[in-house]
Parts: C-alpha cells; sequence; structure tokens
C-alpha cells in the first residue's frame, strides 16, 4: 500500500520506494523493481538539473553516469537522504566539459517573455554561479539542496544566486524587476 | 515581461524539453558517443568479482549480470583473456617533428609566454593522453590516430618523433595511457568496438618490438563505476571516489594490476615516487622517494580545493612536486609542492594535461588544442594570487583575549534561526535586533527578505543597521536604537552592507555597485563611484579602516579589487585601487577586520583563506612567488571571521560555533563582527 502525501523534508530512496512516503512523485513499488522504480522518479530531475551545469551536449551522459553509479552503489545510494543530489554531484563530475555548455543543441526555438540573450548570458556565468542560479530558478531547489551539492554553505549558495542575476541584469540592461 | 527569475524556469522548461529521457535496461537512451574525462584515470575499474556490472554500450545501457541474462559480449570484439591480440612487430618509425612548433625551450624559470610549444593536434574523433617515458619524454596516446579507426602511440624525443602503431585486432572504441612503467611497457585502458567491459594490455613502447602486446589484464574491468587506478610500486590499485577515503589509495587495496617486463612476469618499480593522499579538514599529501631520500609530506589545502579522488601528483625531477587538485578548469592552476615543506600556487595557461619529469606542463587551451609550456609557468599577465599555504610573512593574531582590553565595539551577529542578535558582553547574552527569516530554508530570491546578511552597530549602542538581501536584489537596510527590535519600515532604506564608522557619524551603504556615505547628522549623502568611467562589478564589502577612510572590496572585470576612499565629511576621494587576485581565485571573499596596526584582512569563506596587508601589499605581486600579503591561517574552516583590537579574532566555524577570543558562545551562529 502505498500512502501519497507530502513532508518537506527530503526522502531517502528507500523511503521513497519502500511506498510509505510519496515525497515528489507517485511511484508504484514491487520488490524486485524497486531500482527502476527510482530510475523512473530521478531520471527527469537529474536531467534538468544537469542540463544547467553540463549543457545538452552532455547531460544525458551526465545522468547515464550517474545512474550506472546509482546502480553499482544500490545499497549506499538507496539509504541516502538525498540522492538526487548525489547523483547530480557523480553526473557532473563524470562529465567535465571541455567547451562551453550549450542549453539547446540547435538554435533554440523562440521563447515568448525571455529577454533575447539570456540564454547565451546565463551559460556563460561562471560555473559556480550559473549552476547556483540554474537549480534554484531553472529547478526549484532550495538553498539548502544545493549547498549540499555544491559544498558551500548556504550563504554562499545565496551569494552565487546574488551575484548571477546581478551579473545577468547588467548583461542584459534589465532593471531589477523584483516587483514586477 | 516575466521576472528574470521567472524566465530562467521557463528557459529550464523549453531546455529539459528538448532533452530525451535516459531509459534504463534494454532500451535505446538517447545517449551521444561518450566523450570520456580528460582525467582518464577516473575510468572505472569494477574490481568487486562477482558483482553486477554497468555498461555504456554504443548509446545503450544494459545491466550486465555476470551470471544471469546478461547480453553477451560479441566474442570477436572484446578480449577476455591474456594475449588474445596478436602481438606485432610493426611498429613503425614515423617522420620526424611531429611538433609544429621548433624544440621546445626548457630553461629553467622561464616563463613561457603563451600558448607555448604546440603538440600536433589530436584527432577530432579521438582522446589523446599524455604521460612519460621512462628517460622522460612525452609520450602521447591519440584513439584515433590522424582520424583513422586505430590508435597510436607518439613518443617525442629531443629532435625527432617517433610514432607507435599496433595490430589491427587493438581497435577500442575509447583508449587511455594510464602509465609507462618500467622497461617503457605503457598499460592501455581500452574498451574495444562494439563490447562493454574495458580492459588493460601493456605494450612495449620502444625497442624493435615497439607495438607488441606484452599482456593484458582482466575481463573485471568495466567502464562504469567511479573508481580509478592509482600506480603504486607493485602496480595499480582500485581507487574508489565518492566516498570517505580519508588515506588515497587504501593501504589495503589490493593490486589490480601489476608492473610487468618485456616477457610479462611481475616485476617492482622501484625506482617510482609513491603517493599518498590524506584527506581530512586538510589535505596532506606524503610522497615516498625511491631509493634513500626521506619521505616527505605537506598540508596542502582545504575545503573546496579537496578533489573527490586522488589529486593529480607528479614527482618533479628536481624534488619538486606538482599538485592539481581539481580536473576542473576553474581550479586546476598547478600547486608547487617544495623540498622544505612550503608550498607555491601558480597560474596556468590552460587546463594542465600533464606535468613532465623535467617540469614542463602539457596544456590544453580553451580552443582544445594542446601545447607544452617552458619549465614554470606561472608569471602571465594576470597578478597572481598568495600561496594557499601559508607563504609569505604570517602573521600571528591570536584567539586568546588580551587581558584587561575592553572591546572597542560591540559584538554583533546572525544566529542559526537567521535573526540580528548585540550582545550584551562577550559573555554570550544576545539580544534581539531583527527576527530575520530561516536562512537554511529561504530559497527564493525576489520575492521577499531572504535573511539578514549584515549587522553595524554603534560603539555606543545608540544606533544599529540591519541589512536584508536580496529582496528586492538591491537590498533593503533597517534602523533600529538598541534594544528595541527593527520592524520593516513603510519607507525603507535600499542598499546593502550598511557599515558604520568607528564614531558612527557616516554611514556607507552599497546601491547596485555604487556607494552611498551618509552624515547621520545632517542627512547629506554622497556618491562614490570609480573614477574615469571605470565599474565596480559588484560591490562585495565595506569596511571603515577609521572614520574618514573606507576600504571597498570589489571586483573589476576578472580581478578582486581593494579600493580606498576616503572622505571629510562633505566631499569624497576615490583611490588608490588595487586588483589583488583572480575573480575566480575566491569564492566568497570578505573583509575580515583588521589582524595587525595599519592592515585590511579579508577571508573567503570558500577556501578558508584569511589575507592580511596593508594597501600597497595588495598591489604588490612578485610574480610567480605571489604578493606580499600575509596569509593567516585560521583556527579551523569557518563561516565568518573578524579580527579587531590588534589581532583578537571572533569566528564562526563550519558547525556554526561562535568563538571570541577562543571563549565559545553558546548557540548556533553564521556570523558576526564587531
Amino acid at each position: 500500500m502505498i500512502h501519497t502525501y507530502l513532508r518537506k523534508a527530503p526522502c531517502s530512496a528507500a523511503e521513497l520506494l519502500d511506498g510509505l512516503l510519496v515525497c515528489e512523485a507517485s511511484i508504484g513499488v514491487s520488490g524486485n523493481e524497486r531500482f527502476e522504480d527510482f530510475v523512473v522518479w530521478v531520471e527527469p530531475r537529474l536531467r534538468r538539473a544537469l542540463l544547467g551545469s553540463v549543457g545538452a551536449d552532455r547531460v544525458e551522459d551526465a545522468v547515464a553516469e550517474a545512474l550506472a553509479y546509482a546502480f553499482e552503489h544500490w545499497s549506499d545510494v538507496a539509504e541516502m537522504a538525498n540522492p538526487a543530489g548525489y547523483l547530480f554531484r557523480v553526473g557532473q563530475s563524470k562529465s567535465r566539459r571541455r567547451l562551453p555548455p550549450r542549453l539547446f543543441r540547435t538554435t533554440p526555438v523562440v521563447l515568448p517573455e525571455v529577454e533575447p540573450g539570456l540564454v547565451e548570458a546565463l551559460m556563460a556565468l561562471p560555473e559556480s554561479q550559473r549552476t547556483a542560479v540554474w537549480l534554484a530558478h531553472g529547478c526549484s531547489w532550495s538553498h539548502a539542496e544545493i549547498a549540499a551539492v555544491l559544498e558551500v554553505t548556504p550563504s554562499t549558495v545565496a551569494t552565487h544566486i546574488g551575484r548571477g542575476l546581478a551579473r545577468l541584469r547588467s548583461e542584459l540592461g534589465v532593471a531589477h524587476d523584483a516587483q514586477s | 515581461m516575466l521576472s528574470l527569475e521567472d524566465q530562467i524556469e521557463r528557459i529550464a522548461d523549453a531546455a529539459f524539453a528538448h532533452t530525451s529521457p535516459v531509459e534504463w535496461r534494454g532500451q535505446t537512451a538517447s545517449v551521444t558517443a561518450r566523450e570520456p574525462n580528460r582525467r582518464f584515470r577516473r575510468a572505472a575499474v569494477g574490481v568487486a568479482a562477482g558483482v553486477l556490472a554497468v555498461g555504456l554500450v554504443g548509446g545503450l545501457i544494459v545491466l550486465r549480470d555476470s551470471k544471469a541474462d546478461a547480453p553477451v559480449t560479441p566474442a570477436d570484439s572484446a578480449p577476455s583473456t591474456s594475449r588474445e591480440i596478436a602481438p606485432v612487430t610493426s611498429a613503425v618509425t614515423a617522420p620526424p617533428a611531429s611538433l609544429d612548433a621548433s624544440p621546445v625551450t626548457t630553461t629553467a624559470g622561464v616563463v613561457d609566454s603563451l600558448p607555448g610549444a604546440a603538440l600536433d593536434p589530436c584527432s577530432p574523433q579521438g582522446v589523446c593522453t599524455y604521460r612519460s617515458m621512462n628517460d622522460g619524454s612525452l609520450v602521447r596516446l591519440d584513439s584515433r590516430f590522424k582520424n583513422d579507426e586505430l590508435p597510436a602511440v607518439t613518443i617525442y624525443g629531443d629532435n625527432r618523433a617517433t610514432t607507435v602503431f599496433f595490430d589491427e585486432s587493438f581497435a577500442p572504441s575509447k583508449a587511455f595511457l594510464l602509465d609507462v612503467g618500467p622497461g617503457d611497457i605503457g598499460y592501455i585502458w581500452w574498451v574495444a568496438q562494439g563490447a562493454e567491459l574495458a580492459t588493460v594490455s601493456a605494450f612495449e613502447l620502444t625497442g624493435p618490438e615497439a607495438g607488441r602486446l606484452v599482456t593484458q589484464f582482466g575481463a573485471e574491468l568495466d567502464s562504469s563505476g567511479d573508481t580509478e587506478l592509482v600506480p603504486t610500486r607493485l602496480g595499480f590499485v582500485g581507487l574508489g571516489c565518492c566516498v570517505a577515503n580519508p588515506t588515497r589509495p587504501s593501504p589495503e587495496a589490493p593490486i589490480v594490476i601489476p608492473w610487468v617486463d618485456r616477457n610479462g612476469n611481475e616485476i617492482v618499480a622501484e625506482d617510482r615516487a609513491v603517493f599518498v593522499a590524506f584527506v581530512n579538514e586538510r589535505l596532506g599529501i606524503n610522497v615516498d622517494w625511491p631509493g634513500e631520500r626521506a619521505d616527505q609530506g605537506w598540508a596542502v589545502s582545504n575545503g573546496d580545493l579537496i578533489p573527490r579522488g586522488m589529486p593529480y601528483l607528479y614527482a618533479l625531477d628536481d624534488g619538486r612536486v606538482v599538485a592539481i587538485l581539481d580536473g576542473d578548469e576553474a581550479t586546476s592552476d598547478p600547486i608547487y609542492l617544495l623540498p622544505d615543506g612550503t608550498s607555491e600556487q601558480v597560474f596556468s595557461p590552460g587546463s594542465v594535461e600533464y606535468v613532465l619529469p623535467d617540469g614542463r606542463f602539457v596544456v590544453r587551451g580553451s580552443n582544445g588544442s594542446f601545447s607544452l609550456t617552458a619549465a614554470t609557468p606561472g608569471a602571465t599577465s594576470v597578478p597572481p594570487s598568495p600561496s594557499p599555504t601559508t607563504s609569505g610573512p604570517l602573521s600571528t593574531p591570536t584567539e586568546s583575549a588580551a587581558p584587561g582590553v575592553q572591546p572597542s565595539r560591540p559584538l554583533v551577529a546572525i544566529d542559526g534561526n537567521g535573526d540580528a542578535v548585540i550582545f550584551d558582553s562577550d559573555d554570550g547574552n544576545p539580544i534581539p535586533l531583527y527576527d530575520g527569516p530561516d536562512i537554511d530554508t529561504s530559497s527564493t530570491l525576489g520575492d521577499g527578505p531572504n535573511g539578514v546578511d549584515r549587522i553595524s552597530v554603534a560603539a555606543d549602542r545608540s544606533v544599529a543597521y540591519i541589512g536584508l538581501c536580496c529582496a528586492p536584489v538591491v537590498g533593503t537596510v533597517l534602523e533600529t536604537t538598541p534594544p528595541a527590535v527593527a520592524v520593516p519600515d513603510a519607507a525603507p532604506r535600499y542598499g546593502s552592507l550598511p557599515t558604520l564608522n568607528p564614531s558612527a557619524t557616516l554611514l556607507a551603504v552599497e546601491v547596485e555597485a555604487v556607494v552611498s556615505i551618509t552624515d547621520l547628522a545632517t542627512g547629506q549623502a554622497m556618491t562614490v563611484e570609480p573614477p574615469d568611467g571605470a565599474t565596480w562589478e559588484t560591490v562585495h564589502d565595506l569596511f571603515w579602516v577609521d572614520d574618514t577612510t573606507l576600504a571597498l572590496l570589489g571586483n573589476q572585470a576578472d580581478f578582486w579589487s581593494l579600493t580606498i576612499i576616503t572622505t571629510d565629511g562633505t566631499s569624497t576621494r576615490v583611490g588608490p585601487t588595487r586588483s589583488f587576485a583572480r575573480f575566480e581565485d575566491f569564492g566568497s571573499l570578505r573583509f575580515a577586520g583588521s589582524a595587525a596596526v595599519g592592515e585590511i584582512t579579508m577571508h573567503d569563506v570558500d577556501t578558508n583563506r584569511v589575507l592580511s596587508g596593508n594597501v600597497d601589499d595588495y598591489g604588490n605581486n612578485n610574480g610567480s612567488r605571489g604578493s606580499s600579503l600575509a596569509v593567516i591561517e585560521l583556527p579551523g574552516s569557518a563561516l565568518s571571521a573578524w579580527y579587531f583590537d590588534q589581532g583578537q579574532l571572533v569566528w564562526v566555524d563550519t558547525a556554526r560555533t561562535l568563538r571570541v577570543s577562543g571563549k565559545v558562545i553558546p548557540g548556533e551562529y553564521l556570523w558576526a563582527r564587531r
């Protein structure tokens, strides 16, 4: 029986797959398929998070590496409080960039209500700033979650995000729009 | 128009929609040909026999159970036993001068200009890895030599380059040169085309049978996981990544790949320097030198510089060691570990791929090209940063309280709940100044106050200013009279970094990279901007050196800068400005008071480095030896550090413990100052 309720604290993968809790996704669980169910849950979250870090050209490789790692170390990963965050680091470290990452493999589609040049400016941010901004605003991760995967303090995350957004505004020549 | 934050979310939605799910077990995945890590030692070995092996094969993710229904590796493409590749004697000596540039300069101490001597290009479809032969020559494996399907090894001698080819049965989908062992036997990690499991083969690289397979190791090697192979005197051992490995490699780690002679007999590499890394709060590196030379160790660094696996370490002929602590381009600046136990960081003109025993670096440029530097890269046109260790004059501020000395200013702090507090004394009785949001759970910038990030209080406690970051992004400054608790004002003062001068007559605030100094008696504000149309990209911190001298920590382009602003209360003068470090070298540099008379001190949370010196020290760069700034050792990793009253220290460690002059203040804290 799967109890479907949400709690704010992150669930471990084991809790998630035991069906005791459903933290961010409702998944089916049946004994031997626990790892594959975990993949179903974690893959899109990982792919979205890593996209902003390693770029579109490498994101699938990075996700695959992270999933391979998870499979190989499943007994450990299953007990982690934040397996997605940990696997984000695995995918990130196993996909070191050589060229500036791109968000889109081809010319991006026109995005309504998005500043021209924002994609390029975002991807041109220093890696720490870009990752923090991406995870916070592109993936809705909390500062604490970001801090955990970047191995910095939440206040440093706030610094990276603030600095990154300020740089984007400066690059784009847009005013502060917090109230807009 | 959407807010910038919402636009980023929209971009993420669109970009995510353009990616393809990575599917699992037997389903085709949208995995492009994987470009292996530059750090090939990250190549995995599945040393645990009998466990499930996972492979990434040609865009297909499969699980391979050694006992069950795993996909079968094609027998004709995946050598599984030693000597399955027919020994060949077809080594070919290629025309010399594969080096595009004329002979490489190796004059010790000379700074090579960028980009140095270019090496011939690596084939676009391949991956090049570099090592050195026993005589110190550079050797390279190109996994797709000259765009062909076959790999080749090129040895760069003094005046000529020799290319070694292999039998066509050595046809890898990927291949890295692990190392060159005794007798110039090359150890190549590779995965056969169409196969899923990796192997390591030992080839002769010199002599009449160059290119001949000597022996081959283990079907247990695979291309997944996160384990690297680390050389020792007996051979390679596996080092698992991403878990607590305080000793790297483990002394109990079994030999996975032994060194062999040309007959395939196991031998010992007696003349090899062997490294062990000890990872705790600091990174220790020990080297076991060959022969009679005594072992040596260095305490290198801490914080973000600690690598996840084995650091990249290279023993030089002159007794130095080069350490590169991370494969990231941003943190790959080499550190020389010197025979006297000190260390010195230098700037690399690119990503360091390998360091030859004579001190030359193989460097990857931003365009993917490779070049060979002279012996001592470092003094480039950028100002060098201070060494991460204690080179240079060392100030020694104390944690102990000076007996009988009354602190010049009250202690203020941000507690673990994100609240601003002031202490009635240093005995630890916090009085709330503002009830801020919990900084650990605050996640959204732009939609509301994110938390207290600055407190400045008058020496007589007559007024306190509290900075809230970062909503709106420019920040909000609240005013209160202790012990009254501040409340958000209907007409708030916008800005950040509120900083009172010692006599509390002037308040400096940053507003969008411009500084405003307000005379609190008259309300008159002066705006301070950099001269000559320059801009501070970001103003990171403000610090009153005395009543009329304000220090500004900013960054201009890619450099951290210190600017001195003087004011008589009615006018201001800006300058001098000192650029003292590359911006990427410090993640969150902030002022940290004054560790000694006349000094301005800074602390970087990310690297836990503390720098201190006068204005001239910040502008005094001595080439690759770094600046004349003092580098101070904190008692531990700190979230916040502040020196006051001739070197007394207030600091908050990463466990959120606040200490004032060595005394622990009960409670959890994030930041503290006087």
